[in-house]
């Protein structure tokens, strides 16, 4: 979870602020983002979250997103690098837990999570493992494991 | 405001403090700032904005470790087995089927609609209030123009009140009831998820459930829903198929009763509005630009609904409903007042006899279009009228109730389209449904008079 610190941001920005202000610099290290990543971004293979089934678990890598307010919301609902989902369910849309709530997004959402698989499918007949979209599979690129 | 705070409302680009700090600052200094803003934002590949708020989670994460427990979940079977049976398709979509007929059509069209309105309408207001407002009326004011504006037949209190209080208020009272039981009960996000795929094909995402659903029960408390939609585009989609292709409980009542004993003229009402709906939320959502509606939504755990909260939510809608709502219909008998006391409504008819005679009905029907748009189901009461002397062929009457339901909605609910999408967009979707309402009649009068009339 924790990045690699190369310069605290903010603090670059906070501290010529207030010494623009008024003379002092008040550094911060509340940032500690690597060049161009996020912490918790990491380069393992990975695929979309639209490409799991119901049942399966991955921990989110990256949401690929360029639209600010997107990324705002689904932050909002922990979906941020590092966090563990499981999904309840492929279709209709996607439903799946992150921590202690449970989100609903659609395909176009959950073609823009990407997510590192955790563990094996479990294909017991709980009620978790729910239908998986049989069109789930197949129809997305970039994925490295297209089914396990 | 502390200036950490500032800085860091400058990276996640606030306006409002961008303006201030170069108010404050002078323009070279703040210039200073922005360069540096902008080089900040050169080193990441993600709104600044993003990455403030995923550190912040991170941190936020680590004190929420260091002082909390967990305790291992414990989960109700019962609860499961609600969970699986809400969320799995087969088993999901029969239960949204129930939902809807019960709480919807049974609560809250037959009783709420039927029941307690017949009830406040008939024996409060026809028997009670309008005798005695209409008396008051009769023996105080002079002036027959001023009688007319607050009582007889379109009176502020004996049509706007009436309307609003008794009609309107009882079902949408039902309603609001339904809904905060729905909203307790933590279902009404699992509607939306279920319904996400069939709104995308109009436009919508899965959230604009809730304004059309409440668009059967009061189109114009919907309109004022799609607030809650996320895009201008959404919001104007959902106001369109409100406007048009969504008859509301009213209106409804009225049609159902005229049409029910027809089963084949109501299936054929039926299938050309649901047709119109699907048509005009596919077509608006192929030519207005913007983006596509993207969906996502937290789905709480199912819950017992609490009286307490379901009785707190009806009633601050009940209070928003009279104090947002009620002005409109009160403004609408005030504008029935205006137009027959000058005269204007006689010119209107005598132009809409136009449409209706190109759609195959009687010159008469106009003025139930005209009134229709005062009052949606008056309008269809008066071709109620009309049917029952006899002056209605059975095809006649499917067309006339196709083309009513599609036409402008009711006063009141243009209105609100006015406050909540401004002049422009209300005016241009008057417009397109009243085009779409004769153009649809007229090619019904036609396919129906080339198979031979009546249904």
């Amino acid at each position: 979870m924790t990045g690699t610190m190369t310069s605290t941001v903010a603090g670059t920005v906070a501290g010529t602020v207030a010494g623009t202000a008024a003379g002092t610099a008040a550094g911060t290290r509340i940032f500690r983002a690597r060049r161009g990543t996020i912490s918790g971004e990491r380069s393992m293979p990975t695929c979309r979250l639209a490409a799991l089934r119901a049942g399966e678990r991955g921990r989110v890598v990256r949401v690929t997103s360029a639209s600010a307010p997107l990324l705002q919301k689904l932050l909002a609902m922990a979906i941020v690098p590092g966090s563990e989902i499981r999904v309840d369910l492929a279709f209709p849309a996607f439903v799946f837990e992150v921590g202690n709530t449970r989100v609903a997004v659609d395909r176009a959402i959950a073609q823009q999570i990407e997510v590192e698989r955790i563990g094996r499918v479990s294909r017991c007949c709980t009620p978790r493992a729910i239908t998986g979209d049989p069109r789930a599979d197949g129809r997305r690129g970039g994925t490295n494991e297209p089914s396990l | 405001m502390s200036r950490r705070a500032v800085a860091f409302l400058l990276l996640s680009g606030d306006r409002d403090v961008h303006a201030l700090v170069r108010h404050t600052e002078g323009r070279e200094r703040y210039e200073k700032v922005r360069r540096i803003v902008e080089q900040t934002a050169r080193r990441h590949d993600r709104p600044l904005s993003y990455v403030i708020g995923l550190k912040r989670q991170e941190e936020a994460d680590v004190i929420a470790r260091r002082v909390t427990q967990v305790a291992p979940g414990r989960k109700g079977r019962f609860v499961g087995v609600l969970d699986f049976v809400t969320l799995f398709p087969p088993t999901a979509i029969p239960l949204l089927i129930l939902v809807v007929y019960f709480g919807l059509y049974r609560f809250v069209g037959v009783f709420g609609a039927g029941t307690v309105v017949d009830f406040l309408e008939r024996r409060v207001f026809a028997e009670v209030i309008n005798p005695a407002v209409n008396a008051l009326v009769a023996r105080h004011i002079g002036s027959a123009a001023l009688r007319e504006l607050l009582a007889g037949e379109y009176g502020v209190v004996t049509l706007g009140l009436r309307y609003s209080v008794a009609i309107v208020l009882p079902i949408v009272g039902m309603f609001f009831f339904m809904f905060s039981v729905l909203e307790d009960t933590g279902y009404l996000p699992r509607l939306a998820l279920m319904s996400d795929r069939a709104f995308k094909l109009i436009g919508l995402s899965g959230r604009a459930v809730i304004p059309m659903t409440l668009g059967f029960g009061c189109g114009t408390m919907a309109t004022m829903v799609t607030r809650t939609l996320e895009t201008r585009r959404e919001r104007t989609i959902a106001t369109l198929l409100l406007a048009l292709a969504v008859p509301c409980s009213a209106q409804l009542g009225v049609i159902l009763g005229m049409l029910s004993t027809r089963p084949q003229a109501l299936l054929l009402w039926a299938g050309v509005v649901g047709a119109a709906f699907v048509l005009a939320g596919y077509g608006a959502s192929r030519f207005l630009p913007g983006e596509r509606p993207v969906f996502y939504m937290e789905v709480p755990p199912l819950r017992v609904p609490v009286l307490s909260n379901v009785l707190a939510k009806t009633l601050a809608r009940m209070k928003w409903y009279f104090v947002e709502v009620m002005p409109l219909f009160v403004g609408a008998s005030a504008v029935i007042w205006i137009g027959r006391v000058t005269g204007l409504f006689q010119l209107v008819l005598k132009g809409l006899e136009v449409p209706v005679r190109l759609v195959g009905l009687p010159p008469e029907a106009a003025f139930a279009f005209l009134f229709g748009f005062f009052r949606r189901d008056y309008g269809a009461a008066g071709l109620y009228d009309l049917a029952r002397a006899g002056r209605l062929t059975d095809a006649q009457l499917v067309v006339a109730s196709v083309t009513l339901t599609l036409f402008v909605p009711c006063v009141a609910q243009f209105a609100m389209m006015w406050k909540e999408r401004g002049w422009r967009s209300a005016l241009a979707i008057a417009a397109v449904a009243l085009a779409v309402a004769f153009i649809t009649g007229y090619a019904l009068n036609l396919v129906l008079a080339g198979t031979g009339g009546a249904p």
